[in-house]
């Protein structure tokens, strides 16, 4: 069995007045989904931002397998180290689509910019590889000199996926990437994910509050109360059979469609 | 006789927290082997586990005691004690699970949800689609339905595609949550064909076929729900 992507040992980030997140061990390997479910305020996003080195760890670890097969400690990386990371091996994926995009340039250039920080200057195949993700995403190519404020929230947040996995990351954040979005642009979404996943063999943390979302996306799920993990292992034993009580009251929760 | 399944002592209790921790025992003290080629139909009152038993199989529900070993590529794994993503292993190329319910993203054609599992055997597209679509004409789907996203077929044919699914892949032991429940005769009769010819390739099934006619025809063995003692009184 290959050696996972991301190894998350006794990690914590630490506000000081409880809140955060407190004792996070995890594994994740090549092709996993893993989404992180749980009430606001029950520190997901501050995990999910622990993890990709946007906020600084107060304790424990996180080992990332590049693809190169070396393994770095990210709780302790160089600021230039991680941006170097964060461009080549990571993506991540914002709830609201103008965080994570440039909304002064267009389309094209939103694509091409990860591909321009790595090296890349020939501007028609630069041009061409946008299209191509356009195109991935369901975007016209004939959009590829829009800006993204011309574009609807459901094709601001597609756009955004293409702009992260132009440079085929291994491992992609997501921060409740389906938040705003109607339900038929999440089915739209969802497909375009699971394909990308099974196409490109990344790997993917997801926050969501969303246990639909989960059930179909994610092999694993972690659920988060207060900080700390309550509940993990395979999405649908923990739909099915939740154990901790707090998992329990979100599965009961759940509106049946 | 090649065992592929060998649960021993297995036993659940379902504790309700929302209900001031009722606790439910539903399995105690359950051991069950199947061999190669052999498709043992589980029976007992409504309520005696049946279907908790399947589902602890495929663990999808947690045991709270006794082991679930699952013979996969060779060696044996507890399904008890696997890890999260060795399940998932398991899952992919030993043990399918086929229930009553279609549950799939929106959007997504009949075909590519039937074609799906053979991608993961990586097959290519077209040998997966082809497939698919031998399997969908088997189970009496159409042609144009293939395009299709099921979310609009009738219970029936939702039923199918998800036997097509669940068995398109030859994985090595297929568990079947009565399979047949909301077919008509003529593709009650297909699925009895599909299940009989998954054991002549040395397939080992577990079903609960609440069809008695159903259960003759590809049942080699009862196995009867022992009842957990709290639910005896």
């Amino acid at each position: 069995m290959s050696q996972p992507v991301l190894s998350v040992s006794g990690l914590a980030k630490d506000y000081g007045n409880g809140q955060g997140c407190f004792d996070i061990d995890f594994e994740l390997y090549e092709g996993e989904v893993l989404c992180i479910v749980g009430e606001s305020g029950s520190g997901k996003s501050t995990l999910l931002a622990t993890l990709a080195g946007r906020l600084s760890a107060d304790a424990g670890r996180v080992r990332f397998r590049d693809r190169a097969g070396s393994s770095h400690e990210l709780t302790t990386l160089a600021e230039a180290e991680r941006r170097r990371l964060a461009r080549s091996e990571w993506g991540f994926v914002t709830q609201h689509a103008r965080d994570g995009l440039r909304m002064n340039v267009s389309a094209g250039a939103n694509v091409s910019e990860r591909l321009m920080a790595l090296g890349q200057r020939h501007y028609g195949q630069l041009r061409e590889t946008a299209a191509q993700w356009l195109e991935k995403v369901e975007i016209s190519r004939e959009r590829l000199d829009d800006r993204p404020t011309a574009f609807s929230g459901g094709m601001q947040q597609r756009l955004q996926i293409a702009r992260n996995l132009v440079t085929q990351p291994r491992l992609v954040f997501m921060d409740e990437p389906t938040g705003g979005l109607d339900v038929s642009v999440q089915a739209r979404f969802l497909d375009l994910l699971r394909r990308l996943v099974h196409d490109t063999g990344i790997a993917v943390i997801m926050v969501t509050h969303d246990l639909g979302v989960a059930r179909l996306l994610a092999q694993r799920t972690l659920v988060m109360q207060q900080g700390r993990v309550v509940e993990a292992g395979l999405t649908d034993q923990i739909l099915d059979d939740p154990q901790h009580p707090y998992s329990q009251l979100l599965v009961s929760s759940i509106l049946q469609a | 006789m090649k065992l592929l399944i060998d649960a021993q002592q297995l036993s659940k209790t379902f504790v309700l927290h929302q209900q001031h921790g009722l606790a439910l025992p539903v399995l105690a003290d359950v051991s069950l082997q199947v061999a190669a080629g052999e498709c043992v139909a589980l029976t007992g009152p409504s309520g005696a586990g049946k279907s908790t038993l399947l589902k602890a199989l495929y663990a999808n529900y947690l045991v709270g005691g006794g082991s679930i070993r699952i013979q996969h590529q060779g060696s044996w794994v507890d399904m008890t004690t696997a890890r999260p993503h060795e399940i998932a292993a398991v899952r992919r190329h030993t043990l399918g699970y086929v229930s009553q319910f279609l549950r799939v993203i929106p959007r997504v054609s009949a075909l590519d949800i039937v074609a799906e599992p053979l991608l993961e055997w990586g097959y290519s597209m077209q040998e997966a689609q082809q497939q698919a679509g031998a399997w969908l004409a088997r189970l009496n789907i159409g042609e144009r339905l293939w395009p299709l996203p099921p979310a609009t077929f009738s219970g029936g044919e939702q039923q199918r595609v998800n036997i097509a699914r669940g068995m398109i892949a030859p994985r090595p032991i297929l568990l079947l949550d009565e399979p047949t429940a909301s077919l008509d005769a003529a593709n009650r009769a297909v699925v009895v064909e599909l299940m009989r010819e998954a054991r002549q390739r040395g397939a080992a099934l577990v079903g609960i076929f609440h069809d008695e006619d159903t259960r003759a025809a590809v049942a080699s063995r009862i196995f009867d729900v022992p009842l957990a003692p709290a639910l005896c009184a």
